[in-house]
């Protein structure tokens, strides 16, 4: 089937009779499921499969684009009319951007080409939908059994994949599956009426099977998720203010993702973002190493492995901080081509409509020397984050991240939870701030990433002990 | 194949194969988008979707499955995969397909809005436009993104009691985000977005530099915002794009999910004050003043409008069929699109000159507030009242507060009213907000 769709998009491609600088083609299937327990009744079951294909081409500057899902409704013959309406839609609307721009231009881009075609049968076929409201009912039980005090118990399983099939005529050819399934485990409690909830993330690269699993697999984390949400219904708001902070790796994830990853990306770059003052100028501790990884971490696979972008770019790591001097830029072929860089293999698309946009991979920081025990025992007077809600940042490194759970410290201890609060700086004036990083790394690719389209990405890191502003209620 | 035979064909092939009840809705929806980022035009796109959503019921137990091939073949497969997905599911009560019954308002049989096809021209000319009075009138903005597009989308719904619509919308809508910039430094983003049917005078006026000009002049103060040194709380007044932001997570604890696991905070409070009197909130599905009516909820309910809060009193959920039927409730009321706040009688300037010391908030960037309504987060495109004037933009500070003690202190909402198609709401003055 990979080598029919690829031959099939080759040829197509090779007829074309367009005359733009660069046009692509991708055929691309995106599958979804949701199911959703609420205290032991299933609210949601769905699942959902959306396909079709893509032609984008390039000309003086504009790009057009034009895609349609009834191509699989159509014989052999009438498919290739489609894909070729397509394509020659997709070079009129180039023409036609080109004449509306003010300034169009003689842009080349960057002459690349790149294969990768993905073992068939990586990864293992989709878990029955029975199997997986199995696995959530008995998850159910056992955790009810266990913790019946819980107000409420809410059991989520998602999963989303993206299969891509890409030729290009630079001469890339791509095929691929990206799948990512979470599990996320809610708990509530009430305490003198006033309802307290934590949720607990878990995330993977790969279908529905990696979660489905004996219950008391998950007895470690059920167990770490309600001893923190009863001491967060036993907890204090936080004291407002600038405070020492340990942010955990969930917390640090987020903040390299929204607070710097977005900044360095290209296309916010030439909007104005705060990084386009930055490079090769120092912007925080030498303890701090950020990078936005295409595909693998010390030899080991990450959980959004992009060995292959969307525009037939091979996937190459971005150093975005080295030892607190900012180094780069995620980019795409004309933006790469505009600042004069390698491109770096970061343009995705999430659906088959979808162009291709600038979006991290694996974006992290790199691990330190310290460890966390060294770490809170450092602060007299403090707070230890654990695990954060949404976050936002804009161009200016600004940024906000709720904050879900934590414990302040005191004296070098850990002291009691705190309530739902909110972290807020300036991430530039921050990674300044950094003075301890711990040696541990946890990364999750559980959430979206929100940019016009959402995207599967992964962010993580270390511990790291900073200074910031800490939202409360004195 | 035309929609309506791939909704029936379907309908009849999940009916043959086992379910009792059955849902089937096809759509249709053709997409033109023109993109303008970083001062030049950049992307125009065409997009053709087609797609199948399948609802079946089996044995009380349900499953939902969408597909975006229609042919013979896949449609088959996707009767099989939902049927196969509802015999997985558990046994519940509470699933329905909706019946005459269910409906609270009247039915349509065939409906039709807007335009049926982009014209591309007149949003070229939009954005040419938009963007050579912003650059004559304020050569300190930065038009980062603008997006115009237009969505025309066909839909047929059909389900096992018989009730069939086919309707027909088409819209543009226009967003832009913008920043402002001097020399080196630049303010946050801002941005704002409308729907509408025609490009018309009403929307001219809209985007026409005296009138858009004033959230021009609000980003570049922002140019030289900075931090307010004292805590304190007191009265903030909220834009109107901001309290909608906040009313819609007051509404979200109306919704099946959180009455069902218990952590809302409105549970129980129907025919409650939990307002002040001016806290009044309508769902409007059907008014001239929103581009785009809503005519039916995605489970073939006919919308209708509806007094969510009446002059602070609860009078309604927003629960769907499964949320009717679980929590006991009478009508199936998910209508939370097409909010309406009605304005009030004082002017902006005179509400601003009320105030000792407040905020004028323009955006809220913050955590989703916790189970019982408590929120914080900076406050982005905002300034300080003080004696009765504007006298400082912010940067980094912090706003924390309750959602639901706010709508207890909402003391005054004013004269003029934002509208962007999607919404109509006034500015909301209030108090106990916290400024740190």
């Amino acid at each position: 089937m990979t080598t029919n769709n690829l031959n099939f998009l080759e040829e197509l491609l090779r007829q074309s009779e367009g005359n733009s600088h660069y046009t692509e083609l991708r055929l691309q299937k995106t599958r979804a499921q949701f199911l959703n327990l609420i205290n032991g009744d299933l609210t949601s079951n769905q699942e959902s499969e959306s396909s079709g294909l893509s032609a984008r081409s390039f000309i003086n500057g504009g790009w057009g684009y034009s895609s349609s899902s009834l191509i699989h409704n159509l014989n052999s013959s009438e498919q290739r009319e489609m894909a070729n309406q397509l394509l020659e839609r997709a070079n009129n609307h180039g023409h036609f951007m080109s004449k509306a721009m003010q300034n169009p231009m003689d842009v080349k881009l960057p002459e690349s080409s790149f294969q990768f075609i993905q073992k068939e049968g990586l990864y293992k076929g989709y878990a029955s939908t029975k199997d997986q409201i199995d696995f959530l009912k008995s998850l159910h039980s056992f955790i009810k059994e266990k913790y019946s005090d819980l107000k409420s118990i809410q059991l989520i399983l998602s999963f989303n994949e993206l299969e891509k099939s890409l030729v290009n005529t630079m001469g890339s050819q791509a095929f691929h599956l990206l799948p990512r399934t979470a599990l996320y485990l809610k708990f509530s409690m009430e305490k003198e009426g006033e309802v307290v909830s934590l949720l607990e993330p878990l995330s993977g690269n790969g279908r529905a099977q990696i979660f489905i699993k004996d219950p008391k697999e998950y007895e470690e984390t059920i167990d770490t998720l309600y001893k923190r949400v009863k001491d967060k219904s036993e907890g204090i708001h936080a004291t407002a203010g600038v405070k020492d902070l340990i942010l955990a790796p969930a917390v640090t994830g987020i903040l390299a993702h929204e607070a710097i990853g977005h900044p360095a990306e290209a296309d916010l770059v030439k909007a104005g973002s705060v990084a386009s003052q930055f490079l090769n100028k120092k912007v925080g501790s030498e303890l701090v190493t950020m990078v936005d990884l295409a595909h693998t971490y010390n030899g080991e696979e990450l959980p959004v492995p992009v060995y292959i972008d969307d525009e037939g770019v091979e996937g190459k790591d971005v150093t975005l901080i080295d030892k607190g001097v900012f180094k780069g830029y995620m980019n795409n072929r004309e933006l790469a081509s505009f600042y004069g860089h390698d491109p770096s293999g970061s343009a995705r698309a999430y659906d088959y409509n979808d162009e291709p946009l600038i979006r991290m991979r694996n974006t992290m920081i790199l691990p330190g020397e310290s460890k966390l025990e060294e770490m809170i025992s450092s602060i007299e007077d403090g707070y230890y984050f654990l695990q954060s809600s949404n976050g936002q940042a804009d161009l200016t490194s600004e940024f906000m991240f709720g904050v879900t759970m934590g414990y302040e410290i005191k004296n070098g201890k850990l002291g009691r939870a705190i309530k739902d609060t909110t972290i807020s700086g300036v991430a530039f004036d921050m990674l300044d701030t950094v003075d301890m990083v711990s040696d541990e790394m946890h990364i999750s690719c559980s959430g979206f990433c929100g940019k016009k389209q959402r995207m599967i990405v992964s962010h993580g890191g270390p511990s790291l002990k900073c200074r910031l502003h800490v939202g409360g209620r004195s | 194949m035309s929609l309506k035979n791939i909704s029936e064909k379907t309908l009849q092939l999940l009916l043959k194969n086992g379910a009792q009840q059955a849902q089937v809705i096809s759509s249709h929806t053709l997409l033109e988008e023109l993109q303008y980022e970083n001062n030049d035009f950049t992307l125009l796109r065409s997009v053709e979707d087609q797609s199948c959503d399948l609802t079946a019921i089996t044995e009380k137990k349900k499953g939902s499955y969408s597909v975006s091939r229609t042919d013979d073949h896949s449609l088959n497969e996707a009767v099989a995969k939902t049927i196969e997905m509802a015999k997985s599911a558990q046994e519940d009560e509470a699933h329905a397909i909706a019946t005459e019954k269910d409906q609270v308002e009247k039915a349509y049989e065939n409906f039709e809005s807007g335009p049926k096809e982009a014209d591309l021209d007149e949003m070229t000319k939009l954005i040419q436009h938009f963007v050579r009075d912003t650059h004559q009138k304020y050569p300190q903005i930065g038009l980062r993104t603008i997006g115009v597009k237009f969505i025309q989308s066909k839909i047929h719904y059909l389900n096992s009691h018989g009730i069939e619509v086919t309707s027909s919308k088409g819209y543009y809508s226009f967003s832009v985000m913008f920043n402002a910039n001097e020399k080196e430094k630049s303010s946050s983003m801002d941005f704002d977005s409308l729907s509408f049917t025609e490009f018309d005078e009403r929307i001219q006026n809209l985007l026409a530099p005296e009138n858009f000009g004033d959230k021009f002049k609000h980003t570049i103060s922002h140019l030289h915002a900075h931090k307010y040194d004292k805590s304190f709380t007191g009265k903030a007044i909220f834009m109107p794009k901001c309290w909608y932001t906040f009313v819609q997570m007051i509404n979200g604890h109306l919704t099946t999910g959180p009455l069902l696991a218990g952590t809302s905070k409105l549970q129980g409070k129907i025919v409650e004050k939990v307002g002040s009197s001016l806290f009044h909130i309508e769902s409007r599905p059907h008014s001239p003043l929103f581009a785009v009516p809503s005519i039916m909820t995605g489970e073939g309910i006919f919308t209708k409008e509806l007094t969510i809060f009446d002059e602070g009193v609860l009078n309604t959920y927003l629960v769907d069929l499964y949320g009717r039927n679980k929590l006991g409730l009478k009508e199936v009321s998910n209508f939370a699109s097409h909010l309406y706040m009605p304005a009030g009688k004082t002017s902006l300037e005179d509400m601003i000159s009320d105030i000792e010391e407040g905020i004028l908030i323009g955006r809220f960037s913050g955590g989703a507030p916790n189970s019982n309504g408590d929120f914080s987060g900076i406050a982005k495109n905002s300034f300080i009242i003080k004696d009765g004037k504007i006298a400082q933009p912010l940067s980094e500070t912090m706003i924390s507060g309750n959602l639901f003690d706010l709508t207890q202190e909402i003391y005054d909402t004013s004269a003029e009213v934002y509208q962007n198609g999607s919404f109509y709401f006034p500015y909301v003055a209030t108090a106990g907000i916290t400024i740190s």
